[in-house]
């Protein structure tokens, strides 16, 4: 069914609690890119074929035209199929308003199980990302200014980081 | 089938999209505390799955900026 903006997100709040209340079936979300055809491509004929190549030879194209593009969004459950075009002057409510919805009525994810790190321990990959990566940064943005100091004690700074790395890791 | 970590479903998907922006198309499933993101330009597919309410908060920043993205006013 072809909807408008609103009542796309009215009728896609209702498959998420049906899709709560009946805890079966899955709800797929499609989204892409329209430009507003209704009709499909008609292929060219052999004269337009080569017309098309001959005049494309003889004028380069130049791209003056302003194509507006919309999204075309579409939402399954079950049975129930409902769609809605977006433009471009309507994205930004559309686009709060979806990502709304979205995190409200996606629930059932479960959180991040997350292991302590007091005494050393080996935490999960996901967190143990998070810590790295400023330490990392940090890492490098120190060698890169010692390198870009004099070598001689650029040789001497390097040595003095590679104790405290794994003194931070701990 | 399935790419393991975020970084690399986002690097790759910003890729497959700007190489073709009419063709390709972003899917995402929700079924039975899992959430399956798939953007396929119906030669390649990427696809990544989920269990973690931390994932779709980068799946709705991803989702975002493609949604604006593909309703843009293009030159």
């Amino acid at each position: 069914m072809l909807l408008e903006n609103d009542n796309f997100l009215l009728e896609l709040t209702k498959l998420f609690q049906q899709q709560r209340v009946k805890n079966s079936g899955s709800l797929s979300l499609i989204m892409k890119r329209y430009d507003g055809r209704t009709k499909p491509k008609p292929k060219l004929t052999k004269k337009q074929r080569l017309e098309q190549k001959s005049s494309s030879i003889s004028h380069p194209t130049t791209h003056e035209t302003v194509v507006e593009y919309k999204c075309l969004v579409r939402a399954v459950y079950g049975s129930k199929k409902l769609s809605t075009i977006v433009s471009s002057k309507d994205i930004n409510r559309f686009q709060l308003a979806y990502a709304n919805l979205l995190k409200a009525n996606m629930d059932t994810l479960k959180k991040k199980a997350k292991e302590n790190k007091t005494t050393g321990q080996t935490s999960t990959n996901t967190n143990s990302n998070t810590p790295l990566s400023p330490r990392m940064t940090t890492a490098t943005t120190t060698t890169a200014t010692t390198i870009a100091s004099s070598s001689s004690s650029s040789a001497s700074n390097q040595q003095k980081k590679t104790p405290t790395t794994p003194a931070k890791r701990k | 089938m399935f790419i393991q970590s975020w970084d690399e479903f986002a690097k790759q998907a910003e890729r497959l999209y700007l190489n073709n922006p009419m063709a390709c198309r972003f899917c995402l499933k929700y079924r039975n505390e899992k959430l399956i993101l798939r953007l396929t330009d119906n030669h390649t597919c990427l696809q990544y799955k989920t269990k973690y309410a931390q994932d779709l908060k980068k799946a709705e920043k991803l989702m975002s900026s493609l949604l604006r993205h593909m309703a843009s006013k293009e030159a």
